[in-house]
């Protein structure tokens, strides 16, 4: 049987980690202040970023083509920012505008995987270099996902 | 007080100091857009409360997320299950926690720097923010948008995609930036 207190080195040291309700909550309530100036910040961005691009300029920078609308719709899906579902109403209205299932999958899932908006506050939380590897990464990461999955549904057949 | 503990005390005051100093960037950017045009600042101000009235349930969330960190996770436990060795279960495990994890990703950033300050992996917390774009209880949604083919081929892609986001970030040099 494992002693949790005690005589031995191993058994001091598991005593000194238990953790009782009374500094779990105070700890946690301090680390959620600790991030809130962060988020408040991030959300302001956002307000900023929905007021000052409307949906007509977003239509407008798509032309047709394959790749440069997949990247496109990657930019757009890395600087816009909100509830997932939002990118899926706007991603309808861009189809039925005529924008490429290619552009919509990159916008849908850079949407969610890429933060420009949050990229600050991620720098500080998780560290800059961990915040721009990892949005770099998945920026590209998102496209040949996008590519991949709306050309097997236009050749296996499926919605377009 | 333990070493972890102190290690802790000090992340959240850089963050807390930092994230003030954001903030009233943020608020300078704010002050030049209402000086610019008023009505644009006032919308952006009207927005950005939408935001964070919708933001109650998964901030609750996170709290009590890390009051059970705090209650239950010691960092040799972090280590163990998302740390650095944990490999492709650890990164199950974070792809599992982003699915489940509701929420846009900045109200997650305390927790995660919790959980990488006691010994998680820069791999798996990639592998858990990439993952949050799988969203199992959208499915509905998306399905009537996407339809069912779409829906199925780019979820699984996410999926092969986080892990390789995962195994990426793994051998870049990030392990040091906290």
């Amino acid at each position: 049987m494992t002693k949790t207190t005690g005589d031995t080195p191993q058994g001091k040291r598991r005593a000194s980690d238990e953790v009782g309700p009374g500094v779990a909550i105070p700890k946690a309530l301090r680390q959620l202040a600790s991030m809130l100036p962060i988020l408040v910040g991030v959300v302001l961005l956002i307000g900023l970023v929905r007021a000052t691009v409307p949906p007509s300029t977003v239509l407008a920078v798509f032309n047709g083509n394959t790749l440069r609308d997949t990247f496109l719709g990657s930019v757009m899906g890395s600087v816009l920012a909100g509830n997932p579902i939002n990118s899926y109403v706007i991603g309808e209205q861009l189809l039925r505008d005529g924008v490429s299932l290619y552009a919509v999958g990159a916008f849908v899932v850079t949407w969610v995987t890429v933060g420009f908006v949050q990229l600050p506050a991620e720098s500080i939380a998780l560290g800059r270099k961990f915040a721009l590897y990892r949005n770099g990464l998945a920026f590209l990461i998102s496209i040949p996902i996008a590519l991949l999955a709306a050309t097997l549904t236009i050749v296996l057949g499926g919605s377009s | 007080m333990s070493g972890s503990q102190g290690k802790g005390r000090e992340g959240s005051s850089a963050m807390l100091r930092n994230g003030l100093i954001f903030l009233a960037c943020v608020i300078v950017v704010y002050a030049i857009a209402f000086a610019i045009s008023p009505s644009t600042g006032a919308e952006a101000l009207t927005i950005s409360v939408s935001v964070l009235s919708g933001l109650l349930l998964p901030i609750c969330l996170v709290f009590v997320a890390l009051v059970l960190t705090n209650l239950f996770l010691r960092p040799r436990h972090v280590a163990g299950m998302l740390g650095r060795g944990s490999g492709l279960r650890g990164s199950a495990l974070a792809l599992l926690a982003g699915i489940v994890s509701t929420g846009p990703a900045y109200a997650w950033y305390s927790l995660l720097a919790t959980i990488r300050r006691e010994g998680g992996g820069a791999a798996q917390i990639a592998v858990f923010l990439f993952g949050r774009s799988i969203k199992p209880f959208l499915w509905p949604a998306m399905l009537a948008y996407f339809g069912v083919l779409f829906v199925v081929l780019l979820n699984v892609l996410i999926v092969a995609g986080a892990f390789a986001v995962g195994w990426i970030t793994e051998r870049l040099p990030v392990h040091d930036s906290l």
